[in-house]
Order: structure tokens, then sequence, then C-alpha cells
């Protein structure tokens, strides 16, 4: 109870934040929706959200800037407090992972719900399992930066640091992360199959497993928990 | 009786945030031992390395080096095991400021394995604390009895205390210090950490007076309330050579005596001195404040309240 508390006061802003930007972009794209009546709604989401470039464009920043945890990272009287009551740090560092995670998850929970309520008023084929599954592949490839971004923070020890350092670090990388047509256009170009987010794209799905992104994202998430324990273990609070 | 903490050559220095500054060192050597079910206070001037010797033991900062063990645990490596058996009172008293007190009292009863509700809300009535106030609208002697009941109602074994009585009123202080003697007489050992000489004076039965990171002196209280004594001595006398002697702690040269302080067996110092052809212009035991001001010469009266 003690930590969820601490832990949510930290994050609130950050959720804020995070939700205003995921939640403009949803609005925008239901908004510019313009279906036939009876289409395959769930395709037409695919262009626009869950293929490649989509919402990796904004649920990757949102997942930064979430996993970004003050508390972990500044020493404070509360959190100096919580420390000298038996928790460990290990707990400490995976209550943060799985608090920002979850926090992602209810972003990627109220986009679905936006639409499925946009879906009923377009009076569209809603596919609810494929949607669900589809935003479960997002959450998770969204959810894999976390444990990274924790680790960065531990690093650098300011999340006002962390945050901008992560982006520019990310825009080293290959596959056009933070690109979001509106409205939607089909595009041919998939991620590398070693890309922590190409398992997200539903075309990586057809006829096989994409082992090798989903492999990159685990190890990227394990990866960021042990560094970031590593790293608070160590650290004087 | 088995010693509940051992600190061996304990050393903590925080690096310099800027380049080319010096280090900072909090602890410097320090060797403290507490018998369980003793109440110890640790005294000291401002900077002395009190508190950042409660952090160590608690966990929250890892010595440079030297060793620190609590009930024989390593107080890094095994810090959660003695943080279940260990409470705590910062002297810091601003925390969980945007919390309410009930809620506050909540999340430490949610992580307290021995958590004894009775006896809270007991300590709750009586000190009228409002559960329904938010932490930061709260004085600091309101503050300091919500975080005694969140320390006292964990029934640990060990109490660390930093400052237990600050912005208590007097009838308040008598309180809590009657808690306090409570819990030691049923076994649990105290740390006491104070400014306050008189709330030493009251509970504890062992009193360490750090400086500059180190113990300048251990003693049990009745030892040196027995042992401890100043001697004004008049006529001629060396005090560099007095000095020197096993029993003195300082000798120092006023307008018109010789004060020594004594800190074992003042009556053959006594003899020695009229040996030597001088006079006795009095003699009378120390007080806690004397033996502190005696020990710690550069510590300033407004250390002590």
């Amino acid at each position: 109870m003690m930590l969820k508390r601490i832990i949510w006061h930290d994050l609130r802003w950050r959720f804020l934040a995070a939700a205003i930007l995921v939640g403009m972009t949803a609005g925008v794209i239901v908004l510019g929706l313009r279906l036939p009546p009876r289409a395959d709604y769930v395709h037409h989401l695919d262009l626009a959200w869950f293929n490649l470039p989509g919402a990796s464009a904004v649920l990757l920043p949102a997942a930064l800037i979430i996993g970004s945890p003050g508390t972990l990272v500044r020493p404070s009287r509360d959190v100096a407090y919580v420390m000298t009551l038996p928790v460990s740090r290990e707990r400490w560092v995976i209550s943060h992972i799985a608090a920002s995670f979850a926090a992602l998850a209810l972003l990627v929970i109220a986009c679905d719900i936006l639409f499925v309520v946009a879906g009923w008023t377009l009076d569209s084929v809603l596919r609810v399992g494929s949607l669900t599954v589809r935003s479960l592949l997002l959450l998770a490839a969204a959810g894999a930066w976390i444990p990274l971004m924790v680790a960065l923070t531990a690093l650098v020890r300011r999340p006002v640091i962390a945050v901008p350092l992560a982006f520019v670090l990310l825009s080293f990388t290959r596959g056009n992360r933070f690109r979001l047509d509106i409205p939607a256009e089909p595009h041919a170009a998939m991620l590398a199959s070693l890309d922590p987010w190409a398992f997200a794209d539903p075309r990586a799905w057809n006829g096989s497993i994409p082992v090798a992104s989903i492999a990159t994202a685990t190890g990227m998430a394990l990866t960021g928990i042990l560094v970031a324990l590593f790293l608070i273990r160590r650290r004087d609070m | 009786m088995s010693d509940a903490i051992v600190v061996e050559r304990l050393v903590k220095r925080f690096p310099a945030l800027i380049p080319g500054r010096a280090a900072r060192i909090a602890v410097d050597g320090l060797d403290l031992r507490v018998q369980e079910g003793r109440v110890t206070g640790l005294l000291g001037p401002n900077g002395s390395g009190k508190t950042t010797t409660i952090n160590v033991l608690l966990g929250l900062t890892k010595p440079t080096s030297g060793r620190a063990t609590v009930f024989g645990r390593d107080v890094w490596r095994e810090s959660l095991g003695i943080r279940s058996r260990v409470a705590y009172v910062p002297a810091e008293r601003t925390v969980f400021d945007w919390m309410q007190v009930g809620k506050f009292i909540g999340g430490v009863t949610s992580l307290s394995k021995r958590w004894d509700s009775e006896y809270a809300d007991r300590l709750i009535r009586r000190w009228e604390i409002d559960k329904r106030a938010s932490m930061g609208q709260l004085s600091t002697g309101a503050r300091t009895r919500v975080l005694l009941v969140a320390a006292l109602a964990r029934r640990p074994d060990i109490l660390l205390l930093d400052e237990p009585t600050t912005g208590l009123d007097p009838a308040a202080t008598d309180d809590a210090l009657s808690e306090l003697i409570g819990f030691a007489a049923d076994g649990t050992t105290i740390v006491l950490v104070t400014h306050h000489i008189e709330v030493v004076d009251r509970i504890c039965d062992r009193v360490t007076i750090m400086s500059s990171g180190h113990a300048l002196l251990t003693s049990d209280l009745e030892d040196m309330r027995s042992s401890w004594a100043v001697i004004d001595v008049t006529g001629p006398s060396r005090p560099e050579e007095m000095h020197q002697w096993e029993e003195v702690t300082s000798a120092t040269r006023r307008d018109e005596y010789t004060r020594l302080i004594v800190h074992a067996n003042p009556a053959a110092v006594v003899d020695r001195l009229r040996l030597l052809g001088a006079e006795i212009a009095s003699v009378h035991p120390l007080t806690l404040r004397e033996v502190y001001l005696g020990v710690t010469p550069r510590a300033a009266d407004d250390d002590l309240a």
C-alpha cells in the first residue's frame, strides 16, 4: 500500500503527460476515420494505429516518459523513510517498473475503449478478439522499453536528462518510430526482424512467429531490469 | 548480555560533488557496541557523524570501509532482515507531507509483520492524533508523535531514534519517554541520537560521545557519574604534566587555578596532587553536560538543549 501510494504520487504527472499525448493522438485518429458502412474496422485501425509506422509514434514516447521515475533515483526523505521499513531494493525497483507498465496498460486500454466506442458509432464490423491481441502486442512492445528507461534514469539520476537522452539515442536507431500519418496511408515497409518493435506489427505474424523481435524485446527488458537493480542496489538512499 | 549492534572501524566517506574538492568524511573509524536490551545515547556536535551512523545501521548508506552488524547480520548485505526487526524515527520530520496521517500509518502497518494495532490505536487516542489530517498540516510535535506511533507499534527489537522529542511539550516529552522506558523494560534495545542531554540522563544507561566521526568516549552513565570529576587546583601546578596522567582527560590553566577533568578514580588523583604540594580548591562530580563539554572542546553551548 505504502509503495503504491509513493510510486503513484511520483508517477501521476508523468502519467498525465503521457495520457494527454496518447489520448489526443488516438482521438484525432478516430475523428479522421471515414469508413464505408459495415467496413472491417480493425483493418482500418491496422493502417492507422497497429501497423508501423503508427502507435509507436506515441506509445514509445509515453513509455519513455512514464518509465523515468524520479523517486527511484532522487534522494528524498519519503524514500529514505520507506527504505528503513522491510522493503528490499529489488522490490522497490520492480514495483516502479510494474507501476509504469500498469500505467502504460491503462493508456492502451483507454485507447481500445475509444476505438470500440468509435467503431460502434461508425457502424463498422468490430472484431474484439483481433483488437485485444493487437493491443496486447502493442503494450508488450512499448512495455519492453520501460525497464531500459528505468535503468537509464538510474544511470543519469535525473528524469529530466534521461527522457531527452533516450529520444536522442532512439533517433539514431533504424526505423521511423516517431512517424504517424493522419489520415493513415498504407506502408509496405516493415521493421527489421531483430527490431524490438517489429513483433507489434500484425503483418509480422503472417505465417510465422517473429521470434527474433520477441527475443530482442525480452532481452532488452531483462537487461533493463538487471542494470536498474545493479545500480539501485549499490546506491545510498 | 550479547551485542545487538557492533560497529568496528567504520568509515563513511562521501565523494566530492565538485572535482578538486576534498571528499567529506562523515564517519571516521567509529567503534561502537550496543548491548541487547540497553538504552544507549549518542551525543555529539552537529556533523559528528551520528545520523550517518544510524543510516549505515539501517542499510541506507553503504559503509566505505569497516564493519557494522546488527544481531550478527551485515548491515549492507543483510539489511532487509535487519529492517524487519528495527524501527526508526528520523530526525527530519517533514516526511510524507502529502499523505493523510491515517494512510501513512496504514502504509507502515502494511509493511510491518509485528504491527500492534491495539497499542497503536491506544497511542493515537492518548496523543490526540488526527488520522484525517494531512502530515503536512501537522505541527512538529504532532509529526513527532505520528512517527513515534509508526515506530513503536511495529514492536521492534531495536529502536533507532533520531531526536525523538523534537517539538514535544514537556508533558508530551514525559509521556513519550515513559513509553520508551517501558520498551526498554521489555528488553528492547534503544539507540537514541539527541542534543537533549537531559533526555539521555533520564532514560539511557550508556552513552557514546562522538566528534568528527569517531567515538570520543563510551561509558555507562553510572560509571560516569561515580568516576568523572572536576578538580580545581590552586598553587603551583604544571597542567602539561598533569595532562599526561592516565586518569586525566584535560588540564587547563585558568586565571587563579588549574582545572582538571578526571575520568577515573578522582580520590587517587587528589592524593597525588597533594603529594605534589598542590592545594585542592574544589572537587565535584561531573554532570553529563560537563563531561560532554569537557571531551568535545569545540562543542558550542547551542549544540545542547
